[in-house]
């Protein structure tokens, strides 16, 4: 069996940290959801974790260490981590709990989204062990001098003349090495730290001096603090712990949920299935003729909004799909043709909707950060819907047949498709690898592609590559209003300032090759090229070199790119009618 | 002069009448409810607690933000978090300490979130990333620690490195 080599609820590793050490695992065997534990041996490759519930079970774990991968069958916790979430949930957490929500939680790593992984990049204080001092003022007689009333000077700021409420409510949003450091000032600003723990228990969560029986705990715990020279690590902490606060507070969305029958949709691949009932859920929503509103709920994960359930209203009766939540907003459909979905999507799931021309539901693909989609009806007044326990993961309107080209593509930074004036076409795309990008759409429908615009005039353009034949790492523009970089804007690199007006880019010569990454001569209207690859391969290597030009009276405003770890596989033209640009 | 229409009047406190369109006013939870509780304004709304300049900074926030969708529970719990402040209310903080404290103040006590919000953000940027030492020239805040109470507090703080 194989997990990824990362906590499913804080996504930090296994580090030299002898608490990152104790592990504790849930997966299915033999169709039921079982909780186990490792203790992590470095020297071996196979992590033997043994059953909770049935102690002479054992079962081998391979921890695979790649980012690019997406566990399905077995999570692996940080005991620590687990723990909290048990405290937090504040109830018994069962086995299938637990496992359905590292399943909600596991970005899609096999697509490939570009800049989305969120790991703790450091070592951290143990979350769940108490952090105290070995020695602090409450063990000194005279500590009460420090938080003596008469000795408090308000000076002539004007911040301790705001009432105690509106302070707090500044402290807030402050991370506790700033905290610490602010109840340092002064007596005054001391003087808050205890009603703050007191409301906000997550900033400082299991630090004390251990002076339970002393009102004065919190001050004198701010003044060893100030002391304690890693105390900026209690703000990893802090975001840990409050991360995991918010994810035990999602279990009660999974409290309820019946079982589905297998098989059910694979959380690698959710257009194809597993033979168990611990897959991710499958609906289809017939929308009837008489559809007044299609209603959408929304659930924040990760400081993120999720579309979670879906609901068909005719204004007689109202079927809902999915969780539903007090984040509702309407989709007025009354009387109109059914149009096509406009998507706003990440490696966690779809994050907004709208339909045809009305306003995104939580927010547009641009304004989210997250790449863009669209689904067209074709004929069937149905809508496809893949979820895990928490959120929707696909959505789609349902067709039997293969989606349109557009439908297969996610772009970020505006899907050409859902503005009114841009195109991309099948013929103007060009991949290093058609065999992978099919086997994507026929396992999500869809894959990522980062884009690049410049509908204003392109004035600077420079290429990025590792040198020799490694491939294009990255790609940045010069606009005559802004600039803007895709991929990695690191290593060797070749550029061109184009001559404006008069000079534009006139077309891109792909090199494909079997053996290598693709290559990308781009050429201007003077006839002039820029390229970072070498233009010809070596004697007897096969390539083939395809030219994507715009059609007559377009012109290029834009390029979309599929990334592969950090090199680009995939190139297509955006392009619109010369004359809707001048 | 009294409301006429969909236009209000406020009065500051230093006696200050300012019109103020009813949808503007209504980002403030305190006079909308007023409104909802009284049917139609008739008369001058007076507002004891903030003076014109201060409230004619927060009837400006009020008109930018008048078309701001309301904010869920999880929304403001989200927003507490973070202490990013979009451009405009960048710039619209950037007054001295005296008025950003006084629009804090008139924003509690106008029951206005979001400018409240913008406010307490404002002033924890500023505490951000700074030593004691800088937190205090920024405030103004006086160091009542004496030299041997600082001398004792590092002397009777002790730490196990446990890594």
């Amino acid at each position: 069996m194989e997990s990824s080599k990362y906590c499913a609820i804080c996504f930090g590793g296994i580090t030299r940290a002898h608490w990152t050490q104790s592990l504790t695992t849930v997966l299915i065997r033999e169709s039921r959801v079982d909780i186990g534990s490792i203790r992590y041996d470095q020297n071996t490759i196979l992590q033997v974790s043994r059953s909770l519930l049935r102690p002479e079970e054992q079962t081998q774990i391979r921890l695979i260490p790649s980012q690019s991968y997406t566990p399905a069958e077995a999570f692996i916790m940080h005991t620590s981590c687990y723990r909290l979430v048990c405290e937090f949930a504040g109830h018994e957490v069962r086995p299938h709990q637990i496992y359905r929500l590292c399943q909600a939680t596991q970005p899609d790593q096999e697509r490939c989204f570009l800049n989305e992984t969120n790991r703790f990049p450091y070592m951290w204080p143990d979350p769940y062990t108490i952090l105290t001092p070995r020695k602090s003022l409450s063990s000194s007689e005279d500590s009460w001098l420090f938080f003596k009333p008469g000795k408090a000077h308000y000076g002539s700021t004007f911040l301790f003349k705001l009432p105690p409420e509106i302070m707090l409510l500044i402290l807030q949003h402050l991370p506790p090495s700033d905290l610490v450091r602010f109840f340092r000032t002064s007596r005054q600003a001391l003087s808050y730290a205890s009603l703050f723990c007191q409301l906000n228990p997550l900033h400082f969560f299991r630090c004390s001096t251990g002076a339970t029986n002393c009102s004065e705990d919190k001050q004198i715990l701010m003044l060893a603090l100030s002391t304690w020279t890693r105390y900026e690590e209690l703000d990893l902490r802090w975001q840990l712990v409050t991360k995991v606060c918010e994810l035990a507070k999602l279990l009660s969305f999974l409290s309820d949920i019946g079982l589905a029958v297998g098989p059910t949709p694979n959380p690698r691949a959710p257009l194809l299935h597993v033979q168990h009932q611990h897959g991710l859920h499958e609906d289809l929503i017939e929308i009837p003729n008489n559809v007044k509103n299609i209603q959408v709920c929304s659930i924040l994960l990760a400081g993120r909004r999720y579309i979670c359930g879906i609901g068909v209203d005719t204004g007689e009766s109202c079927l809902f799909y999915g969780n539903k939540t007090e984040s509702l907003r309407t989709l007025d459909i009354n009387n109109r043709e059914l149009e096509a979905i406009g998507l706003a999507e990440d490696a966690l799931g779809v994050r907004s909707m709208r339909c045809g021309t009305s306003p995104w539901v939580f927010g547009d693909p641009e304004t989210l950060g997250c790449w863009g989609g669209l689904s067209v009806p074709q004929g069937r007044r149905k809508i496809q819907i893949i979820r895990d326990a928490l959120k929707i993961r696909y959505l789609n309107w349902y067709h039997e047949t293969a989606p349109l080209f557009e439908e297969t593509l996610l772009i970020r930074n505006q899907h050409p498709s859902l503005s009114s004036h841009e195109f991309i076409s099948e013929e103007l795309y060009v991949q290093r690898n058609q065999g992978k990008e099919r086997g994507l759409v026929t396992r999500f429908g869809n894959f990522p592609t980062e884009a690049i615009r410049f509908s204003r005039e392109l004035q600077h353009l420079t290429l990025h590559g590792g040198g020799g034949l490694n491939g294009i790492s990255g790609l940045s523009i010069q606009t005559n209003s802004e600039s803007y970089c895709v991929g990695s804007c690191k290593g060797a690199s070749s550029s061109m300032t184009l001559h404006t007006p008069d000079e534009s880019l006139s077309e891109i010569d792909v090199r494909i090759s079997n053996l290598y990454p693709l290559a990308l001569i781009f050429r201007t209207s003077w006839n002039r090229e820029l390229f970072v690859e070498p233009r010809q391969l070596g004697e007897g290597v096969q390539c083939e070199i395809k030219a994507l030009r715009p059609p007559p009276d377009h012109c290029i405003t834009g390029l979309y790119f599929r990334f592969e770890g950090s090199v680009i596989v995939s190139v297509g033209l955006i392009f619109a009618l010369s004359e809707s640009m001048n | 002069m009294a409301a006429s229409g969909n236009l209000l009047t406020f009065v500051s406190a230093d006696n200050v009448h300012i019109e103020v369109e009813r949808d503007v006013a209504e980002r403030s939870l305190l006079i909308k409810n007023m409104l909802e509780d009284l049917g139609e304004a008739t008369e001058d709304i007076p507002i004891p607690n903030v003076n014109e300049p201060v409230l004619r900074k927060v009837i400006e926030w009020c008109r930018h933000h008048k078309n701001d969708p309301p904010a869920s529970t999880e929304d403001e719990d989200s927003r507490r978090k973070t202490t990013d402040i979009d451009e405009w209310d960048q710039k619209f903080t950037q007054v001295d300490q005296e008025m950003l404290f006084e629009i804090i103040l008139a924003a509690n006590y106008l029951d206005i979130k979001g400018l409240l919000d913008v406010g307490c953000k404002t002033v924890a940027n500023m505490i951000k990333g700074k030593s004691p030492e800088e937190i205090r020239k920024t405030f103004n805040i006086q160091n009542d620690f004496t030299p041997e109470e600082e001398d004792q507090i590092r002397r009777e703080n002790e730490w196990a490195e446990d890594r």
